[in-house]
Formats: C-alpha cells, structure tokens, sequence
C-alpha cells in the first residue's frame, strides 16, 4: 500500500489504517513497518463493527480456500507467526467520500482476501470520472 | 453494500501518537480510503 501512495493521492485520496493494537502495540506497528499513512488504534474492534467489517466464521479456518492460500503464502517465502488479537476479524477497505458517504467498499471473504493498491487506484480514479461527468 | 452505523464516518479515533481525531477530519479535503487490517498493529 505505501508503495502506491503517491497514485493514491493524485487519486484524490487519503489512506487511513486501522488495526486492533493499543496505542503501544500500534506505535510498534508503524515504526516498524515505517508506516506513512495515520493509523487508528482499535483494541475494541468499535470502528470495525460501526463500519460492519466483518468476522470469519470459526469453520472459516477449516476451508479448502484457506488450506490452498495458506500454502501459497507459505511457497512465496511467507512465514506464520503466533495468532495474536481477534483472529476470526476479517481486513476490509471503505471509501468515504467529500459528504461522509460510502461510495465503495470491499469485503473480504478470507484473512488473505485483499483487493490490490492497483485495483484501489483504479476504483478512485474512476470514482473522479464519474464525479466530473456529473 | 452494507451500510455502516449513523455517525461511523465521523468516528472520533485515537491514533498512534495518542491523540483523538474525528474521521471526518480526514475526508473533508478529499477522500478517505479507510484500511482495516487484520493486524493488531
């Protein structure tokens, strides 16, 4: 995501992320991972349930689909740490637009199930056309 | 699409350097693409 950064501003957007960390576990995260975007600190989940980001189902673990993505994220070097958190929630991105309405969401279905920085890029640009046709 | 709860967009929430900050502060000049991660962070 911070690789697109730049596109995601040309687009007319800001990011904002959110995690499920304290205050401490979240200032971690960005130092860490050299964050660029503002992060929200959400232990008690209250903006994922405002914002229905949904929970996977606990049979959801079980799933061929989570077998089958697990080992290609284990075959392209991705290693799994110790489950931390609430690990049935599920990531999830939303658009808000000027006014405070949605004009877009993704849902995920799986804990790997993330749209691409690309595929947001596009989705804000075309967002932008279809405000100046109007 | 599922519809957030009324006042959700303009959530106060607290970032990483502690403070508090209304959503709404982050769409008001343009929009806001809102990540939620499964991460703790």
């Amino acid at each position: 995501m911070r690789h697109a950064e730049a596109d995601i501003r040309n687009a007319g957007a800001q990011v904002v992320l959110v995690g499920m960390g304290t205050v401490s576990q979240t200032r971690d995260f960005v130092a860490r991972f050299e964050v660029p975007f503002p992060m929200v600190c959400d232990p008690d989940q209250h903006l994922y349930r405002d914002f229905s980001i949904e929970r996977m189902s606990p049979l959801g673990f079980f799933s061929p689909t989570m077998a089958l993505r697990g080992i290609a994220a284990m075959a392209q070097g991705h290693t799994m740490g110790l489950p931390e958190g609430d690990v049935r929630q599920l990531p999830g991105v939303v658009i808000i637009d000027r006014d405070g309405s949605i004009l877009f969401r993704y849902e995920s279905n799986d804990p790997a199930d993330h749209p691409s920085p690309e595929v947001l890029v596009e989705r804000l640009e075309t967002l932008s056309a279809q405000t100046a046709d109007h | 699409m599922k519809v957030p709860k009324p006042g959700a967009p303009d959530a106060l929430v607290k970032l990483a350097d502690g403070s508090h900050r209304h959503l709404s502060e982050f769409w008001q000049d343009g929009r806001l693409l809102l990540v939620f991660l499964r991460h703790l962070g």
